[in-house]
This record gives structure tokens, sequence and C-alpha cells, in this order.
């Protein structure tokens, strides 16, 4: 049994459920216990995370991650 | 009321009118001279940004009790490595565990909740260091607390680092000049070596310290002090007399008092060691101060406690030797092809009741290469500085000695000693045959020139000379309590009279007999004219 967290901005809609639900079913090979999550300062897209592995597609990550590199270049 | 809504409102257009001419003012001057450089081109710079999606590792807070972070997760987390916590805090995984990560905090626990996320960083404990840091007052994390604005970086040095290796180094051959007559005279020590200075609460040994460091003014030495769990009161205390004399223009103080958590007084020494690498790099010499290393074990042995590591003798941590050992291990003396700088280390222990065989002064004794031993006694006693000369000693520092030092102080251990067992002997009797007295007087007269205010360091070529004369016997006509007014004069008399006697013992860094004879024949001259501090003779 793997616990998933999914974490986006708002509720998530059935169809991407769906789409989540069958790609992690093929990954993992587990049974899984899906926890959503709605958290409004992730901005949009969505946050996987799989036991002790985070795979953050959100926007604010995103941004995040081009404020450092910018940083890094300047 | 009324009249107060008018004068806000005025207020309000005054600001208004105060910033407009000032806002137009700056548009058009902006346009003239903003330089080609800063115009960025936001949308290349926006192109080169990757972004990758990657699976991180990261773990959440299960437990926080005194500084100390449980967590679960964090799967590929490195031994040392620095953890961020919820965002805005960082900590270090100390403790891998089957199950758990053992993450001490680093700077105020503030905040932090059960179920936080944990997230790893791949950086191990650094520090920030360029050459402006000399002269500032910065905390473990390399932060400034002195209130001059922030710090540029050039270079970051890790915190932990192996020591160089055998081939990278050579033996000791440079003094350092303490200023300190007994010790550079007796003790000496020399550059890359570790000196322990050791004694009870209240002996003098940071006045030790401190009264080095005033002596490296023109030695091309950098002194690194660093205050470990000492009262802020103590830390301003000292920055303040060193700014005062003028040694901040070359030195660094970090400082991690008695406030700041365990975690950052643990890593206090270390970030001191890393700014001094930072300038052995460059091939210069430093010089560096651990103020004092039993409250650093006592950091050390509180966090290992919390850790639940097992506790060994005095509940100190089955590591506390290795503690120190691999942060004395990298004092050195690197040679020529490695850029021939040095790192000399003055380690302080605090003893409990002269206990030097209690665990940590052992451990601290066996790494190092000499201790000087500071007494109560001694102290209290009016002998300034209180060192115990039968137990102190320097193991390599010898092979570094100026060689005028040398030859006049050779026998001064050996003779003091022998003063030490006459005078404890002598106390008996009253009647003493008149060798045992004149060796009694001798040795009063060494003693007595071997006192020295601490803040008063003296050049080589001045120890040479006040030296000379009291194991050479020209001082045994002074009076005992003249001693440190004769001295005195002494050195003003032949700065004026005799100047070139003290510059040829600088540039020769010998003495030979010719320079006997001179210094002999002037030290005559001068007691001749100060007939006030010898003693009146019987007619």
């Amino acid at each position: 049994m793997q616990k998933v967290i999914i974490t986006t901005a708002t509720p998530i809609n059935a169809k991407s459920l769906a789409s989540f639900k069958k790609a992690l079913a093929q990954k993992l090979d587990q049974t899984i216990e899906l926890e959503l999550r709605v958290d409004p300062l992730v901005i949009g897209g969505s946050k996987v995370r799989i036991g002790s592995k985070v795979i953050d597609l959100t926007i604010a990550a995103k941004l995040a991650q081009i404020k450092k590199q910018l940083l890094k270049q300047l | 009321m009324p009249v107060t809504k008018n004068q806000s409102k005025k207020s309000l257009k005054k600001t208004v009118q105060a910033t407009r001419p000032q806002s137009a003012k700056r548009v058009p001057a902006a346009k003239k001279t903003t330089p080609a450089h800063e115009v960025f081109e936001l949308s290349s710079l926006l192109n080169q940004v990757k972004l990758t999606p990657t699976a991180e590792s990261v773990g959440e807070v299960i437990a926080y009790s005194d500084g100390v972070v449980r967590a679960t997760g964090l799967d590929e987390v490195q031994a040392g490595e620095i953890v961020e916590i919820s965002g805005k805090k960082f900590g270090l995984a100390l403790n891998l565990e089957a199950t758990s990560v053992g993450i001490v905090v680093l700077g105020d626990p503030m905040g932090i909740e059960v179920g936080d996320l944990v997230t790893r960083t791949g950086r191990i404990l650094s520090v920030g260091v360029s050459d402006s840091i000399i002269g500032r007052v910065v905390n473990s994390s390399g932060e400034t607390l002195d209130g001059k604005g922030s710090l540029p970086v050039t270079t970051f040095m890790p915190l932990e680092k192996i020591a160089p290796g055998v081939m990278a180094r050579q033996s000791v051959t440079v003094p350092l000049q303490t200023g300190i007559k007994a010790i550079d005279a007796m003790i000496p020590v020399g550059r890359g070596q570790r000196e322990l200075i050791i004694g009870d609460r209240s002996t003098g040994k940071t006045a030790i310290g401190l009264g080095t460091m005033l002596n490296q003014h023109d030695q091309d030495v950098i002194c690194v002090y660093v205050a470990i769990g000492q009262k802020r009161a103590a830390v301003a205390q000292t920055v303040k007399i060193l700014e005062d004399r003028g040694a901040m223009a070359y030195s660094i103080i970090v400082s991690a008092t008695a406030s700041d958590s365990a975690a950052e007084q643990f890593l206090a020494p270390y970030t001191g060691l890393a700014i001094a690498e930072y300038f052995l790099q460059q091939g210069k010499d430093v010089l560096i101060i651990y103020d004092d290393l039993s409250k650093h074990a006592q950091a050390y042995r509180e966090i290992s406690l919390l850790l639940r590591r097992p506790s060994g003798r005095e509940a100190y941590p089955g590591d506390v030797f290795y503690l120190h050992s691999r942060l004395l291990e990298r004092a050195c003396r690197l040679n020529e092809k490695h850029g021939g700088g040095s790192i000399t280390a003055l380690p302080i222990i605090e003893t409990q009741a002269n206990d030097v065989s209690a665990y940590i002064p052992t451990n601290v004794i066996s790494i190092t290469d000499g201790q000087i031993y500071l007494e109560a006694d001694l102290f209290n006693a009016g002998m300034k500085p209180a060192i115990n000369v039968g137990l102190s000693v320097s193991r390599v520092g010898s092979a570094a000695q100026v060689k005028a030092v040398k030859q006049v102080a050779g026998t001064m251990k050996l003779d003091l000693a022998q003063f030490r067992e006459l005078q404890a002997f002598a106390q008996f009797s009253s009647d003493l045959d008149e060798r045992t007295k004149k060796t009694l007087d001798r040795g009063t007269r060494v003693n007595g020139v071997l006192k020295q205010g601490w803040d008063d360091p003296m050049s080589v070529a001045e120890q040479v000379v006040v030296i000379f004369a009291a194991v050479n016997g020209l001082l045994d006509m002074v009076r005992e309590d003249a001693v440190p007014a004769w001295e005195e004069a002494y050195v003003e008399y032949l700065h004026t009279s005799y100047q070139q006697l003290l510059d040829q013992i600088m540039t020769d860094q010998k003495f030979s007999d010719e320079l006997n004879k001179k210094l002999t024949e002037a030290v005559q001259t001068f007691n001749d004219l100060h007939s006030e501090l010898m003693i009146k003779k019987e007619e």
C-alpha cells in the first residue's frame, strides 16, 4: 500500500483524477491510498507526492525555479 | 477634530508635492545615465531558464524537542547535509537512522510544526567569505553581527574538510611572536603550531590570546578569534578592546554566545577555521584562537544527548575526541608548493579546580603540540601572566625560536625551576648561605621581569635585552620592588641611546660576543645613572 497525495489549486475534476489514477496504477503496481489536497498557493498545475518523493509541477514551483535561476545569472 | 483633518490633508498634499518633482526628475535622469549593461533582455534570460520536472526526496517533521527535529522520509539525504524545513528554516542532518532522520535546527526554531515538509538542498555546510571579512564580527553562519551591513561574498568555504595531507606540509620554522616574555622565551610558539592555553576560570587565559592578537600588528598575521558560549557582554568588551587598540584591522571575530543555540556553538570553531583556511589558500599566516573548547564540548554533548546518541565518560559522546582532533588537525604550515601559509591554533580549555586529568583537558592536551598552563595560585600571588613554567611545554616551537632569544633565555627554564625549589625550601630556614641567597636573589629578579601586563606586548629585541640583563645578574643590585620601574626606564633608555643595538638584534637575529659586551656596558651605564632603583649599600 502506497500513500499518494495530489495537491492542486482548485478541486481536481473527474477527468484529470481518472487519468492520474490510471498513470499511478501503471507506475506503482501497488494498491494506492489517494489523498487530494487543495492549496490555492500553488496557483496552478499539480504536485504529486508518492511516499517520500515529490514531483512538483505547480506554477508556484516553476516560478520559484525561474527566480532562482535568474538570480544566479545576475 | 476638523483641524486635525485639515492638517492631515495638508501634510498629505505636502508629501505629494515633495515627492512629485523628485520622481519627475528621476525619470529623465535614468534615461540619460542608465549604462547599457543594466538593461536586461528578460525574454532571452527566460529562454535560458530550464524547467525540468524532477522527483525530489522530501520528509515530514514528526517530532521537535530542544532544537532537534525528527523527520521521516528524506530517503537519499546525506550525513551532514543541510535540509530546509517548511521552506524557511534550515537544519543539519546529523543522525541517519532506519526510519527517521535527526536534524539539528540552525537558528531560531520558532514556528516549526509537526507535519512540516522537510526538503533536501544537496549542500553541505559552508560559509561565505571574501577579503572584506577582515575587521568584522560574524556568527557561525557567517552573517555579520556588527551592524556594519552585509558582507560581499566571493568564495564559499566548507566547514568540514579533511586536514592538509602529509606531503603538503612542512615543519614549523617561523616563530609566532606572542609579545609575552615568559612565552616567547621559554614556551615558544611557531607558526602552524597548536598550543593549548589551559587553566582555571579567571587565570588570564583569554588575556594571553588577546595579548598575542595585539602583538600581531606588525607581524603580517591575520587573527581569527572564536568566542564559544561566552557572555555577550564579554564578547562586546573583547571587540571594543580590539577596536580601540587597532587590532580589528587584521582580525575577524566569530561569535556564538551563551544565548545562541547549541548547534551554533558547536559550529562556530569550524566557521572560524573555514575563514582562516580562506586566507591560508592565499598563502597567508593566520592565528586562530578558540575561546573556549570546554564550552564547545559541552554544546556538542547537549546536541548528542538530544539526538539520543550513546554517552560515555562525563556523558560526552564517543566521538568527542574526534570533534577536537579534526578541528585542530587542520592547523598546519604548508610548504612553498602549496602556498607556504600557516594556521596557528591557540585553543583554550577551562579546568575545574586545576584538574588537568578530566576528560576534555586530557583529550586536547594530547592533540596539541604543547600547553601553557596557568595557575590560580600564581595569579593570586601577583605573578601575571600566571604561567606555571614547570608544567608548560612547547613541543615544536623551539625549532622556530629566534636565535637571539634562545641564546639569552637558554637556561632560564632550568634556573627558574631550581629557584622555585630553593624558594620552597628557604621558607623554613632563616639562615642561608651566601650562594643560596644569591640564587634566590637572581631568581626573584628573573621572575620579576617575566611579569608583564597582558595588553603590553614587547618586541623581540626588547625581550632579548631585558632577559639578557636579568639572567646575567645585571639586575641583582636592583631593588626587588623596583624591577618593573627599572625595566620600563631601561627599555626607554636603550631606545633613546642605544637604538643601534636593538636594530642589530633584529637584523642579525642572533647574539654575538661583541653585542654581549656592548649591551653589558649599556646596562651598567644605565644602572649608574639610576641609583634610586638600586639596593642601598651598607656603609
